[in-house]
C-alpha cells in the first residue's frame, strides 16, 4: 500500500489524481491503459485497426465509469473487467454481422450465379452500371468484390491474398454489397 | 500525432467536474436503508401489521422464516451493490452470499412444510397476494435499478437478478408481516415462488436496463 502511495506513476495513483481533476495525470493514465489494452486485445483480435477501435471504445467506457473506481484497490482488475465486457460486446456484434453478412452474400452469389444473369444485366446495361458503382466504392471493398465475384475466389482465398482476416473480408464484402444493392435499387 | 493520441487528448480535455469515487458501503447502506424504511412504512401505514405479530415472533419457525427472508433481502441488495461496480469491488466471494441466504431460506420453508399438520387444497384466490407483492415491489425495483444504472455494471443480468429478487423479497416480507395467513402452501405458491420469477425476469431484461 505504501508503495502505491509514494510512486506517482502507478495507475492507482494516476487514477486518484485524475479523479481529483488532474488532466495530465488522466492523460498519462489513458496512455498507460491504451498500452495495456493493446497487449490484451491483440490476443483476441486480428487486425490492428480493430484493436485500435476496441481500445478506443474501452477508453471511452473507462472515462464514463471512472467514478466507480475505488482508489484504494488495484486498478488493473477494474480496467480489465471493463475491457472484457466491451470485448465481449464487440465480438458478439462481429459474429452477428458475419452471420447476417453470410446470409446476404449467399443471396448475392445466387443472383450472380443464376443462369442467364449475364445476359439480363448486359442487355439492360446494368453490367456497366455495376462496374461504375464498384469503382465508387472504397479501394479495399472494391478489390474484395473484384476478387470474389470477378475472379471467383472464396472469402478465405481473398483474405489470404489481401493479408486480411476472414471475418474482416466478410464484413467488408457485406458492406460493399449493401452499398451496391442500394445503388442498383435506385437505378 | 496518431489517432489514438488525439483521442486520448480529446478524452482527457472533456470538461468534466472532478469526481469522487462512489463508495460501495454508501451504496449498500442507501439501498438497505431505503428498503427497510419502505417495508416499515408499507407495513405500518398501508397494509397494517397482523394483529398477532408480536406473538408470532415467539414461534421459532415464523421467526426463522422472517430472519432468513431478511437475510435474502440484505444479501441480494449487497450483491446488487457489488455488481454495480465493474470489478465487483474485487470481492468475488461476496457474490455467493445471496445464494447462501436463499439456500437457508429454502431449508426453513422446507422445514415448515415438514411441520405443517395437514396440507390444504390449493386455492387460486391467492393470486391477489402475488399481484399485491408485484405492485409493492415496483418502487424498490425502480429505485434499485436507478441506483445501479448510475454505476457501470459489467454483469447487468446478474445485477438485475439481484435487484429484482431484493425488491420482490422486500414486498413479500411486508405482506408476510401483514397478512394473517399461515398456510405454507399458500405462502410458497403465491408469496415465495414468484420471487424466482422476478429473479428470472431480471436475468432476461438486465442487459437492456443496465446498458451503458
Amino acid at each position: 500500500m505504501s508503495e502505491m502511495v509514494t510512486d506517482p506513476d502507478t495507475p492507482e495513483t494516476l487514477m486518484r489524481r485524475a479523479q481529483a481533476g488532474d488532466v495530465r495525470a488522466y492523460q498519462a493514465l489513458l496512455r498507460l491503459s491504451a498500452q495495456l489494452l493493446r497487449a490484451f486485445l491483440t490476443k483476441f483480435l486480428r487486425s490492428a485497426s480493430e484493436v485500435d477501435d476496441v481500445t478506443q471504445e474501452i477508453l471511452l467506457s473507462l472515462h464514463r465509469a471512472r467514478h466507480t473506481y475505488d482508489g484504494m484497490r488495484p486498478f488493473r482488475p477494474w480496467l480489465f473487467a471493463i475491457a472484457r465486457f466491451r470485448l465481449k460486446d464487440h465480438l458478439r456484434k462481429v459474429y452477428r454481422d458475419n452471420l447476417r453478412g453470410a446470409a446476404d452474400l449467399a443471396d448475392f452469389e445466387e443472383i450472380i450465379a443464376a443462369p442467364g444473369s449475364e445476359h439480363v444485366t448486359e442487355s439492360s446495361g446494368q453490367g456497366e452500371y455495376v462496374k461504375e458503382a464498384m469503382a465508387q466504392l472504397p479501394q479495399k471493398q472494391a478489390m474484395i468484390l473484384k476478387l470474389m465475384y470477378e475472379d471467383g475466389l472464396t472469402a478465405a482465398e481473398t483474405a489470404k491474398r489481401l493479408g486480411m482476416g476472414l471475418s474482416a473480408v466478410k464484413v467488408a464484402a457485406h458492406r460493399a454489397y449493401k452499398v451496391l444493392k442500394k445503388k442498383l435499387a435506385a437505378a | 500525432m496518431s489517432g489514438m493520441e488525439t483521442f486520448i487528448n480529446d478524452l482527457a480535455a472533456r470538461p468534466t467536474p472532478p469526481c469522487r469515487a462512489h463508495c460501495l458501503t454508501k451504496l449498500f447502506l442507501t439501498l438497505a436503508g431505503v428498503l427497510i424504511l419502505y417495508i416499515a412504512a408499507v407495513v405500518a401505514f398501508y397494509l397494517l401489521p397482523r394483529p398477532d405479530l408480536l406473538q408470532k415472533f415467539t414461534q421459532p419457525l415464523f421467526a426463522a422464516e422472517i430472519i432468513s427472508l431478511g437475510a435474502v433481502i440484505l444479501s441480494s441488495a449487497f450483491g446488487a451493490a457489488l455488481l454495480a461496480y465493474p470489478d465487483g469491488q474485487q470481492k468475488p466471494w461476496a457474490l455467493r452470499l445471496p445464494l447462501v441466504a436463499f439456500a437457508i431460506f429454502v431449508i426453513v420453508i422446507a422445514f415448515s412444510w415438514h411441520m405443517a399438520p395437514s396440507l390444504p387444497t390449493m386455492a387460486w384466490d391467492g393470486m391477489n397476494c402475488t399481484l399485491c407483492i408485484t405492485l409493492l415491489s415496483l418502487p424498490p425495483a425502480l429505485f434499485m435499478s436507478w441506483q445501479i444504472r448510475r454505476m457501470a455494471s459489467v454483469h447487468p443480468r446478474l445485477a438485475a437478478m439481484n435487484a429484482f429478487l431484493t425488491a420482490f423479497a422486500a414486498a413479500a416480507l411486508a405482506l408476510r408481516l401483514s397478512e394473517a395467513t399461515d398456510s405454507i402452501m399458500h405462502l410458497t405458491t403465491f408469496h415465495y415462488l414468484p420471487m424466482l420469477a422476478a429473479a428470472a425476469l431480471g436475468i432476461l431484461i438486465g442487459q437492456r436496463i443496465f446498458r451503458w
